[in-house]
């Protein structure tokens, strides 16, 4: 498997993980909560923009993507909150649709954009779905 | 030429070797953790952590040392293997503290959670009350996490964000070093020295903790994609090097190259270096939004880098400075209109700093004036070991101009503020990233290969420099722990209070403004209790407490720790003030460690 396929299935595996954190804010008290929401919101904003950035040296690839995906997670909040609306759920929507937006933009092969497109989709619908 | 048996046998000695150090890195934590699981804290003295750590945790410090050390002889060197060590060395060292207290410790940690959960009850922002919420970023982004995570009024995190923290800064640390070296022993001694020496503590749950974190991150970025070229020296100083070398017997080498092509700095597309550069705009932005000091520190830094010619993007600087004036200006309004004329008094006035930074905290009891005079040593041996470094890499041929550079610019700062007195630790913090790898260099600073004498020497130095962490780091523990007795009266003391009444300690150091920042309003009364009488706290009470409120006074045990460490009071000097008070006012609750007393406009 080459370097940029172990990207695609990483970055499949974040936004796999964005779906469960959205089921896991949705349905209250799941006990994965704290893991899942912390792991995402720690790698898969960085993960996303790194990979669109196109850097193929592992070692900086690594080293930002953490310091990235908490800058990502906290200008989106605080903006929200200087425009007056503090909604942590709606904080996540923008952000995991931002990720996907970053992943989509960044795809290179047409063989991953299926199930990466499919992924993206499903956390904004199921905030969405929680919050109805 | 090597047979093919040959080459079997040393494959099969080199897996041997590389899971033999593993085991004993795994081994010497192992044997760290029963060792400190057993420890009382409250044995501690006022020299902190150091007074009850038993010669065999040294033990296992040495044993983690040698293991990374017989790692750096190994080649290629195994990346995993010293990368668990690191790991395992900064869990040790910055994990400590929850191996032997109770609770997470350091009140401001507690305030820090306090501002992040008032924001998200009241959904704004408190700048009116506290000049921290002028720089929101940390605060909004922990709220946020803390709430979407469901993790709103959980304490405990605090405890394991140190060694998080730093492990988090292991990544960049790795990109800035790489970038300076292409002998990988050095980049990874560079971040075990950094580990064994950042003692300043500001890696606990704060904004700082998490610039430094943005800081190394940017530096990272920019010495690997953005460096200038490796260069020689201008005629001149080559000419002045000449004049040392044959008139004063200097040992200068003839040939110097500056900043030295490490491994890192490849060429990067086109659309990489957008990438990345628009990287280190969206990190410094977090920055100029989450803390006061530390873009100016990095503002210093590019400055620097731009005027010696070191970096191609000079453009990040007046990105930067414009960013950094725009939220000064426009954002922390509230903070600027207090403030202003303040802070422009300072501006150059280095006689304050002396004063403020080093005077002051020349007092209290004799176990904290030892460890005072620790920190100053530690830091100093530090910063020789660096300057030896340098000197060392300049006789190879090795001028690390950039390095050199990031090392002295946090310098700067000194000039512009006392930071309420705290300028000199900060200017430590962000210049140590790169005086670590100096520190390192005095011991490799060529690719040579290293001496068993050598060797042995890295353990002896690693050892020293873990002893004098944990001197510098942990001195004041016995005043910055929190006990559960002490976490039981704080609940206490939430479910006595109203909304409005206010809530007293007698120093700071109580993390009594973690319950319900927003609802009430705090204070201290230090003069009057160790100087004055029971009147005189109960005066100072009644002036500051609003007609219609009650209010609450806390006296405990970390108060009590910290009047000993600080204004040199003994605890009979402590026990016999609290006494005055306790004989004027209600007592509403008592443990172990605490005595919560009750004051109320109408005597009940």
């Amino acid at each position: 498997m080459t370097a940029i396929r172990w990207n695609e299935a990483g970055l499949a595996a974040v936004m796999t993980l964005a779906v469960v954190v959205a089921f896991a804010v949705v349905v209250d008290n799941l006990p994965v909560r704290e893991v899942v929401v912390i792991a995402y919101l720690g790698v898969g904003p960085g993960a996303a923009v790194v990979w669109l950035a196109r850097i193929d040296d592992r070692a900086l690839q690594l080293a930002l993507v953490v310091p990235l995906s908490l800058t990502v997670d906290a200008m989106v909040a605080t903006g929200l909150l200087y425009a007056g609306i503090w909604s942590p759920p709606l904080a996540f929507a923008v952000i995991a649709a931002f990720t996907a937006l970053a992943v989509l933009l960044g795809v290179r092969e047409r063989t991953a954009m299926v199930p990466l497109v499919g992924l993206t989709l499903l956390p904004p619908i199921v905030l969405l779905m929680g919050q109805v | 030429m090597p047979t093919v048996a040959g080459d079997t046998i040393r494959d099969n000695a080199r897996v041997a070797t590389v899971v033999a150090l593993l085991a004993a890195t795994l081994l010497a934590l192992v044997a760290w953790i029963i060792i400190l699981s057993d420890l009382d804290p409250r044995a501690m003295d006022d020299r902190g952590m150091i007074s009850i750590l038993p010669m065999s945790a040294y033990g296992a410090i040495a044993a983690s040392s040698g293991a990374f050390v017989l790692t750096l002889r190994l080649r290629p060197i195994p990346g995993p293997l010293v990368l668990v060590q690191i790991l395992a060395v900064i869990f040790m060292l910055y994990g400590a503290p929850g191996l032997i207290e109770e609770m997470p410790r350091f009140v401001t940690a507690w305030l820090h959670v306090g501002f992040s959960d008032a924001i998200d009850k009241t959904s704004q922002l408190h700048p009116f009350r506290d000049a921290r919420f002028d720089w929101p970023g940390f605060f909004v982004l922990s709220a946020f996490v803390r709430s979407i995570a469901g993790a709103s009024g959980t304490i405990d995190f605090l405890t394991w964000v140190p060694p998080v923290q730093v492990a988090l800064y292991v990544g960049p640390l790795y990109l800035i070093y790489r970038s300076m070296s292409a002998d990988p022993r050095l980049v990874w001694l560079a971040i075990w020295a950094f580990v064994l020496t950042n003692w300043v503590g500001q890696d606990y749950f704060s904004p700082q903790g998490f610039n430094l974190l943005l800081m190394v991150a940017i530096f990272g970025i920019l010495l690997t994609a953005f460096r200038s070229p490796p260069g020689r020296l201008p005629a001149w100083l080559g000419a002045a090097g000449g004049w040392l070398r044959h008139h004063l017997r200097v040992p200068l080498p003839r040939d110097v190259v500056i900043d030295a092509a490490g491994a890192g700095t490849a060429a990067f597309s086109l659309r990489t270096r957008v990438g990345l550069a628009s990287f280190v705009v969206l990190l410094f932005g977090m920055s100029v939004a989450s803390h006061q000091l530390t873009p100016f520190a990095m503002v210093g830094g590019v400055i620097g880098l731009v005027l010696f010619r070191r970096l191609q993007m000079s453009g990040a600087l007046p990105i930067m400075l414009v960013l950094t004036v725009s939220w000064l200006l426009f954002m922390a309004t509230t903070f600027l209109s207090g403030h202003l004329a303040g802070l422009l008094e300072e501006v150059g006035r280095t006689d304050q700093l002396a004063t403020a930074a080093v005077g002051d905290r020349l007092g209290g009891s004799a176990g904290h004036r030892f460890v005072i005079q620790g920190r100053l040593l530690f830091t100093l041996a530090v910063w020789l070991l660096a300057l030896i470094g340098g000197l060392r890499r300049l006789a190879s041929g090795r001028l690390d101009l950039s390095m050199a550079i990031l090392a002295v610019a946090p310098f700067g700062l000194m000039l512009l503020q006392s930071y309420g007195g705290e300028i000199l630790l900060r200017v430590f913090l962000f210049s140590l990233p790169f005086v670590a790898f100096f520190a390192a260099a005095a011991l490799l600073p060529t690719q040579r290969p290293a001496s068993w004498m050598l060797s042995l020497v890295m353990v002896v130095v690693s050892v020293g420099l873990a002893g004098g962490l944990i001197l510098t780091r942990y001195g004041n523990e016995k005043a910055d722990m929190v006990t559960a007795r002490e976490y039981e009266a704080l609940v206490q003391l939430a479910a006595l209070s109203e909304p409005g009444d206010r809530i007293f300690g007698i120093n700071h150091n109580v993390p009594t403004d973690y319950f319900e920042w927003d609802e009430h309003r705090y204070g201290s009364v230090p003069n009057e209790f160790a100087l004055g009488t029971a009147a005189d706290v109960i005066g100072e009470i009644e002036a500051s407490t609003p007609e219609g409120n009650d209010a609450f006074i806390v006296l405990s045990r970390g108060q009590a720790a910290y009047a000993e460490l600080f204004w040199n009071l003994t605890e009979a000097e402590w026990a016999e003030r609290a006494g005055w008070l306790e004989a004027e006012l209600p007592i509403v609750f008592r443990n172990e460690d605490t005595t919560i007393l009750k004051w109320s406009a109408t005597p009940q």
